[in-house]
């Protein structure tokens, strides 16, 4: 049955407008639940199910195989068995009847079906045959399991859709077809979750925080409406509601057209102060493209991605190819790349099997490079160094919270340096070392790190966290979670005067620093770089030629003086809206 | 002439009729144009389509349970005779 219209209320985590039918991503703990469809959808479910029992009967074959060369014939046989089930009229016409009849989706119906064949079994005495049950079992949990997949595989020759999941890791995410997706609705994550991060840079809308009950209602059946700008969720809307979406999306693209055209401009104030406008990028992504939308080097090159292959991580040879290549692409621009920051969020399977009870406070980043995986962290350090030859390099070191931790990774490199040169081969000699402030720690003896750093970037996601002890992806607290925390405010106030004072730049490469409110503070604070997702460039460049740094350090002045953060909010909406009201709106 | 031939097979096999020799069956019944059916003598259960594994397995048949095997079609005799044979031979088990 369809979804009566509704609107819910999610957060906006990517820009944009998307409306289309939904594609669901299942986890595996959802099988098993009874899902009804509509007559309607009956074909599709069909066809669900015969192209996963294909799917099944190859991987079964392709396992009788490799069992055949291990075990004796007779055993091999079993398969053969599993094969014949999958082939079977009686199991077949169940399922199908399930589905057509019954109107459950294909993984309801097979597992009804197999509930029913296995109860039989299970129900004679001899417990040989009891044991058939299992069989059978395994057989229809195979094709359920083919099911999902299947479904996205018919989905790609059909419409793009809108992605609809309890969550999405990373390697979901990035394993889309991108042409196949018009945005993003999940249950759980944050504006700086993997799957926020790679559909800004997929520029493709995305809320998150749908609530669990319209996710287990909706079907493929369902068009929604997601407003990547105020995080509002339409399910099955009116035709007078879409068509002013619609018309929003289309004024959203225009305005985007027109932001585009000042995109190679610089960003610098009315009165003549430049910031540079920099990109955070993830392994894998083509700078070119990143330096046409209006990027003047990489602020943040995350090297996490690398490292997330569980069977092989890569050796020094490996990333010295990948820091090279993309140095050269970058030419004569800055790259900084942070090492691995690995733990809390993060994926950290086979880094660090070590459980926490609570990881944002743990291991993570500098730490465990430092603790526990010196071996990586050398690696990654010696192949960075190599690179360096080939560009513009600087490297950044994350979740520093003591000035040892700097110290030592100093000593460390000192030390490689000296590996190298006996080794003769060649690396570059004073590549900048510039240490993440995303700690309130850090932020606090700033004056100390800023005389043994190179550069500052503020990490902001992870101090506004740290500085609020709030999880924003924990939607109990989340909604502590303020990035115009006056008490964020004047952490990064402390830490840019001393950066200034000691003449160090000092960057922001967090959500912040593409987020149009709060960029009107950083420019007042003093930041001197604002590294963003490379769908942000052309507006944050749009709102820096609108301001003079003269308004905005008057305004910062009054932040740092407010009470809390709907305060300070209210000063930059004030401003946005006096000074550039085309541009007011998109955050409403 | 379309041929009906009934015999009555007994599962001699220790293991009953399990998941190998089903497949087995249904190998057996696929050489043939004959509709193949077993049932329980014993009247538990229904009409089991020999090509089909998941019917055979659900005819639960443990060792000594005795089936009516009924097979139709044109070569229904030489048929009945491959598959009687095989649950006499004990699925070839031993």
């Amino acid at each position: 049955m369809r979804v009566p219209s509704c609107t819910v209320q999610a957060a906006p985590v990517a820009p944009g407008v998307a409306i289309g039918r939904v594609m669901i991503l299942h986890s595996a703990a959802e099988h098993g639940k009874n899902t009804g469809i509509t007559p309607d959808q009956v074909a599709f479910e069909l066809d669900k199910f015969h192209t996963a029992l294909t799917v099944t009967k190859e991987q079964l074959v392709e396992l009788q195989a490799k069992l055949r060369e291990k075990l004796r014939n007779n055993e091999a046989d079993i398969f053969e068995a599993h094969l014949l089930l999958v082939e079977d009229r009686t199991m077949i016409s169940e399922v199908e009847k399930g589905i057509a009849e019954d109107l459950f989706d294909a993984e309801s119906s097979i597992y009804r079906a197999v509930d029913k064949f296995a109860a039989a079994f299970s129900a004679v005495e001899d417990v040989y045959l009891q044991e058939r049950a299992i069989d059978i079992r395994d057989v229809g949990h195979r094709i359920a399991g083919n099911v999902a997949d299947a479904g996205e595989r018919i989905l790609a020759y059909d419409e793009p859709r809108i992605v609809i999941a309890s969550t999405l890791t990373p390697s979901e995410t990035a394993g889309l077809d991108r042409e196949k997706v018009l945005g993003f609705a999940v249950e759980t994550g944050s504006a700086t979750s993997h799957t926020a991060i790679l559909a800004r840079s997929m520029m493709l809308p995305a809320v998150v925080g749908i609530p669990r009950k319209l996710l287990d209602t909706l079907t493929v059946a369902d068009k929604l409406i997601i407003d990547g700008f105020s995080g509002k969720v339409i399910v099955n809307p009116d035709a007078g509601t879409e068509e002013a979406y619609r018309v929003k999306s289309r004024e959203a693209e225009k305005l985007y057209q027109q932001l585009s055209g000042n995109r190679n401009l610089r960003a610098e104030t009315t009165d003549g102060f430049a910031v540079e406008i920099v990109a955070n990028v993830e392994a894998g992504e083509d700078y070119s493209e990143i330096r046409k939308n209006g990027a003047g080097g990489i602020g943040l090159f995350r090297t996490e991605f690398l490292f997330m292959d569980e069977e092989h991580l890569p050796d020094e040879d490996e990333q010295y190819e990948i820091y090279k290549k993309l140095l050269i692409a970058a030419g004569d621009d800055p790259v900084t790349i942070r090492t691995l920051d690995i733990g809390g969020d993060k994926l950290s399977n086979t880094i660090s099997r070590a459980v926490e009870q609570n990881p944002f406070l743990g291991l993570r980043g500098i730490r465990l490079c430092l603790r526990e995986r010196r071996d990586i962290f050398d690696t990654q350090l010696r192949a960075l160094m190599r690179a360096g030859v080939h560009g513009n390099m600087q490297i950044m070191l994350p979740m520093i919270s003591c000035m040892d931790e700097l110290l030592e990774t100093k000593e460390i490199i000192a030390g490689l340096k000296a590996q190298l040169a006996a080794e003769n081969i060649p690396f570059a000699d004073s590549i900048p070392l510039g240490v993440m402030i995303e700690t309130p720690a850090a932020a606090m003896i700033a004056d100390r790190f800023a005389a043994e750093a190179d550069f500052f970037s503020i990490g902001s996601n992870d101090l506004i966290q740290y500085t609020i002890a709030a999880d924003r992806s924990n939607e109990r607290v989340g909604h502590l979670y303020r990035p115009a925390h006056p008490a964020v405010l004047r952490l990064i106030k402390y830490t840019a005067e001393e950066a200034i004072k000691q003449n160090i730049p000092v960057a922001v490469c967090g959500q912040i620093a593409e987020d149009m409110k709060m960029v009107p503070f950083l420019l007042g604070l003093g930041i001197s770089e604002l590294s963003m997702s490379p769908g942000a460039m052309p507006l944050v460049k749009k709102l820096v030629r609108s301001f003079s740094m003269h308004e905005c350090a008057e305004l910062a002045d009054k932040a740092l003086l407010c009470n809390d953060s709907a305060e300070v909010m209210k000063l930059s909406a004030d401003m946005i809206r006096r000074l550039v009201p085309e541009l007011a709106d998109i955050g409403e | 002439m379309t041929a009906q031939i009934i015999r009555t097979v007994t599962v001699g096999s220790p293991m009953g009729l399990h998941a190998r020799p089903a497949a087995q069956l249904v190998h057996l019944a696929n050489r043939f144009k004959a509709d193949l059916k077993l049932r329980r003598t014993d009247g538990k259960g229904s009409a089991a389509d020999c090509r089909s594994v998941l019917a055979m397995l659900m005819l639960a048949a443990c060792k000594d349970t005795e089936l009516e095997l009924t097979a139709v079609g044109e070569d229904a005799e030489a048929a009945a005779e491959q598959l009687a044979a095989y649950f006499n031979r004990n699925f070839d088990e031993n």
